[in-house]
């Protein structure tokens, strides 16, 4: 063979050597997770579930710390500037990420800013009203609505939210106006519903779920129909083509290395893809899901371009 | 009996070797953690919750309950020490209390505080046993309207509870208020004065305020002094209460225990309204009012037992609705789901282990405390008897290591030195702490709920008596603020009356 | 030294006016809503509103009563050197104390105020400090797992 043939194929022998080593020593050192939100929270239940299998996917600690405030909007702008070695990655919320940048000020990130490993689970939002309500089926609740416009008090967490653009599509598809009414935290809803303060609430299956027996759920956001609420329509069944949810994972900044990101996407996708980590997680009321990189950039596009036009249609400032 | 049968079953649970051990480690590292200023229950939880993940979900709840409730006991002794509350409901207990370490009756403090902790704990088990799921229901009634008006009774009571100028009071309280405005309003979205600062857009951290204006201020306030004066006079007269202290303790705690219990089912800063609740309510039985604030035991009986008796009561919503009252029990309702327990309803006919195993192990894990705290006070006392020089930088360190080890910000570590500078100046122009502090927990919840309910009500305010519980609160507000007003109307006629009959000039 | 508990109040009330003002200003510019629609302008301003109309009350108070003699502003003459000495360090390890990591920061804190506030000898600043130091390390960042920087010296 020609002399330099064989040089260059040595180089680059030794280059892919190289650049796999590099992935293949990857990590050598404990992963730290960045938590935007309380112990506790929906976030926190999905990252914890998933912490023994990525420990043993990684062979290193994955720790959890928390960074919470502004709505995880610090955390993010943490993230977004933190070293890009892969050692350092962190939970978000969409649509948190997609509106946070547009709607508040000084935040220090923008969606993409980061490569987003996997989404690992989502909540659909559904629709509850408190059990006295005059109302037991969707339909019901559509003419109640239009017939009452701004009185009936629909509650969620805060303003440029899921829950507060699953309220806004909902008025756009019916032509009802509802009170749209802020809380802090789901709790906060969650107390307000079952106490009969406000007559519905667009709010998180995790809550619908648990809280199945004190309020009556009318629709779920998902596709298709969630195992955990078998009798319950979905928004698409009734007509309605609307798929709000709050979809949560892991993502990191966006310059890390490109085959650094394919070993966490691995571990993730492994660590989603266990039987016994699903039926965890249905368990608790999540829609477990199993999306690696290019999965998961492509439904945070499709999510951006329907909330982005939400917010056209309603002149949110 | 039914109930019997629970109890036995809950027993049973408890005194399983493991869970005992667990119950030990949750209520030492509760402890640790209340008395290092800053940490709070939140924060051990979240580095013990990994380690229970090995063990049942019953021995996890125990561990981690019993740190909750150890951290309100190690915080009240803080306070009595060194004036610096651990959390926000040890703010009343540094009134007297400090004044009682003062005055060389430390230990006469920590040991009733632990005491009324202790019987406050019990009642509040008691309590849970007994009448867990009718008070859930108690609970739920409670609107943003209901606690807007027990907001307002808030205040009111804030208000009766000021030992100087009571315009003084107020204007700390307003400059409170004002303080609590600042951050990201939640009902709209808008940022108030957070000049850029993403983390000021949660407002104004309450423990950087509550560390600057009595950890830092103090401690710059006692090094004014000349070191030949002892700061707190050392030799301990007894280290435990003495007969005449129960006496005048026993019945505040009880009140306390009652009282905490039945506002700690409320969702929301419970521990802190009953804690400067049962204070008012101590100062208004006691012959003596106006000696509140130089060392009265009973204002530290009855709010240590009251702080004790709302941790017990918040677990009710927990346990019965799956609705978590604060952020600790948050945090606990995490832990049931990632141990695949639904919370709700049915937890208790699903999961009796779980249930009556904890609340037995709250009643051991609070007479751990005591065993554990009451020896500890000698050592504690000790620490006080440590040369002020070199006490006092050490108190510092632990006031930033503690506000910074919250959020890892340094924003609020230079928001606590900055109280620091706000509180002691306001000592040397006689403006009391108490009022501004207790603005700024009650303030930013007051004005949330207050919009709240007006978006409820499309902007009509009669929302606020047509609720009966929201009209009653009001009504006790407005008798609260009358009748001083109405007393000291009295007495200026009698005085006027004595004057015209001649027997005054 | 002849001043009053008046003028001390009257310098509060000053402050107050200040902050009750300045308050009320900025609520002006974003939105305050009605009585029944209250904006996120509403409490800012009214409280600010309410802070001013009792600071000019506490002023007036002040017109009217005799005042009673106050101690001066700092009980002992070199006081004030040990108040400002104190605040100095507290901002001083705020700043630095990510760059030098806290084990160092922590020392060097300790052992400035145990030296030369109330002063102590060499040998024994240097002991506290350093044990201080160690003790802290230990028990915040090893036990507790807190994340304290670790600084250039990797400390």
């Amino acid at each position: 063979m020609n002399r330099w043939k064989v040089v260059g194929l040595t180089a680059a022998i030794s280059f892919l050597l190289i650049v796999s080593a590099g992935a293949q020593n990857f990590p050598t050192g404990p992963i730290a997770y960045m938590n935007p939100f309380n112990p506790g929270g929906e976030v926190d239940i999905a990252a914890r579930a998933m912490q023994p299998y990525l420990e043993k996917a990684f062979a290193q600690p994955f720790v959890i710390n928390y960074l919470p405030g502004a709505g995880g909007a610090l955390c993010w702008s943490k993230l977004a500037a933190a070293k890009p070695d892969g050692y350092t990655i962190g939970g978000f919320s969409i649509p948190h990420i997609i509106l946070q940048p547009i709607f508040m000020k000084d935040v220090a990130y923008k969606s993409d800013d980061f490569v987003i490993f996997s989404i690992v689970e989502y909540t659909p939002i559904g629709l509850a009203v408190k059990k006295d309500s005059p109302v037991n089926t969707f339909k019901e609740f559509v003419e109640y609505t239009k017939a009452n416009p701004g009185k009936i008090n629909c509650g969620g967490v805060g303003k440029f939210t899921g829950h507060h653009f699953a309220t806004l599509q909902y008025m756009k598809l019916s032509g009802a106006k509802v009170n749209y009414v802020t809380f802090q935290g789901t709790s906060e809803v969650q107390t307000a519903l079952l106490g009969g303060h406000i007559d519905a609430a667009f709010t998180n299956s995790t809550l619908l779920v648990t809280s199945r027996d004190q309020i009556k759920v009318l629709a779920v956001g998902s596709p298709q129909r969630m195992s955990q609420l078998k009798d319950i329509p979905t928004f698409e069944e009734l007509g309605f083509k609307m798929y709000p949810r709050i979809a949560r994972g892991a993502m990191g900044p966006k310059a890390i290395p490109k085959d650094i990101q394919k070993v966490i996407e691995k571990a993730f996708l492994d660590t989603t893809s266990q039987p016994d980590f699903k039926v965890k997680m249905e368990k608790a009321g999540f829609v477990p899901q199993v999306m690696g990189i290019a999965e998961s950039h492509k439904f945070l596009e499709a999510e951006a371009v329907t909330i982005k036009q939400l917010a056209k249609d309603f002149d949110l400032k | 009996m039914d109930l019997w049968n629970h109890i036995l079953l809950g027993v049973q649970v408890c005194l399983d070797p493991l869970n005992l051990l667990f119950c030990f480690i949750g209520v030492v590292m509760g402890t640790l953690v209340g008395v290092l200023p800053g940490l709070g229950p939140t924060a051990a939880i979240a580095i013990l919750l990994p380690n229970t993940f090995h063990v049942s979900p019953v021995t996890a709840i125990i561990m981690l309950a019993g740190i909750y409730y150890g951290a309100m006991y190690g915080g009240s002794t803080t306070s009595i020490l060194v004036n610096i509350p651990g959390e926000a409901s040890s703010v009343i207990t540094c009134l007297d209390g400090y004044q009682m370490a003062r005055k060389g009756r430390a230990g006469a403090a920590l040991g009733i505080a632990a005491f009324g902790s202790f019987i406050a704990g019990t009642i509040a088990v008691l309590g849970l046993m007994l009448v867990a799921p009718p008070l859930a229901k108690f609970a739920l009634a409670f609107g943003p309207p209901e606690y807007f008006s027990l907001m307002l009774l808030g205040i009111a009571i804030l208000i009766y509870l000021a030992a100087g100028s009571i315009l003084k009071a107020l204007i700390m309280a307003v400059f409170g208020l004002l303080i609590g405005t600042i951050g990201m309003d939640s009902i709209s979205a808008t940022q108030r004065l957070t000049c850029g600062l993403l983390e000021l857009c949660d407002g104004v951290g309450l423990i950087p305020a509550i560390m600057g204006l009595f950890g830092v201020a103090e401690v710059i306030a006692n090094v004014e002094q000349e070191i030949k004066r002892e700061f707190v006079t050392t030799r301990v007269r007894n280290l435990l209460p003495t007969l005449q202290d129960w006496k005048d303790s026993i019945w505040p705690m009880i009140r306390g225990g009652f009282l905490g219990f039945f506002i700690g089912i409320l969702p929301g800063p419970a521990p802190v309204i009953s804690a400067f609740t049962s204070y008012a309510i101590e100062k208004k039985l006691s012959k003596h009012p106006e000696k509140f604030g130089t060392g009265m035991i009973e204002g530290v009986a009855g709010p240590e037992a009251a702080n004790n008796a709302a941790t017990g009561g918040a677990f009710i919503p927990l346990f019965t609705l799956g609705i978590p009252s604060n952020s600790v029990i948050a945090v606990l309702l995490g832990a049931f789901m990632i141990h695949g327990i639904q919370p709700g309803p049915m937890l208790i006919a699903n999961h009796p282990d779980l249930f009556w195993g904890t609340i037995i192990s709250m009643y051991i894990g609070n007479a751990m405390l005591l065993v554990l705290n009451l020896p500890l006070i000698g050592i504690w006392v000790q620490v006080l008897k440590v040369p002020y020089p070199i006490l006092f930088p050490l108190i510092l360190l632990f006031c930033l290591v503690g506000v910074f080890s919250l959020n890892y910000s340094k924003v609020e570590v230079s928001l606590m030195i900055g109280f620091g500078v706000f509180g002691y100046l306001a000592r040397k122009f006689q403006f009391e702490m108490a009022p501004l502090v207790l603005a700024l927990v009650i303030g930013p919840m007051m004005e949330s709920k207050l919009r709240l309910s007006l978006v409820i009500s499309h902007g009509s305010p009669l929302i606020f008596v047509e609720k009966p519980i929201s009209a009653l609160f009001l009504l006790i507000s407005l008798a609260l603020l009358i009748s001083p007003m109405i007393s000291k109307i009295g007495k200026r006629r009698q005085k006027l009356q004595k004057i015209v009959e001649g027997e005054e000039v | 030294m002849g001043k009053t508990q008046n003028l001390y109040d009257r310098i509060a009330a000053a402050f107050f006016f200040g902050v009750g003002a300045f308050f009320a200003l900025y609520a002006c510019t974003i939105e305050i809503g009605a009585w029944n629609e209250p904006g996120p302008g509403f409490l800012p301003f009214w409280g600010g509103i309410i802070l001013v109309m009792m600071s000019l009350s506490l002023l007036a108070i002040t017109w009217k009563r005799v005042g009673l003699a106050s101690p001066s502003f700092f009980p002992e003459s070199d006081s004030w050197k040990r108040v400002t000495a104190t605040f100095v360090a507290l901002i001083a390890y705020n700043l630095v104390f990510d760059v030098l990591g806290f084990t160092l920061a922590t020392f060097l804190f300790i052992g400035f105020l145990v030296k030369f506030i109330f002063p102590q000898s060499w040998l024994r600043s240097f002991i506290v400090a350093a044990s201080a130091a160690l003790i802290a390390k230990l028990l915040f960042v090893n036990f507790l797992q807190t994340q304290l920087p670790k600084g250039f010296l990797g400390l």
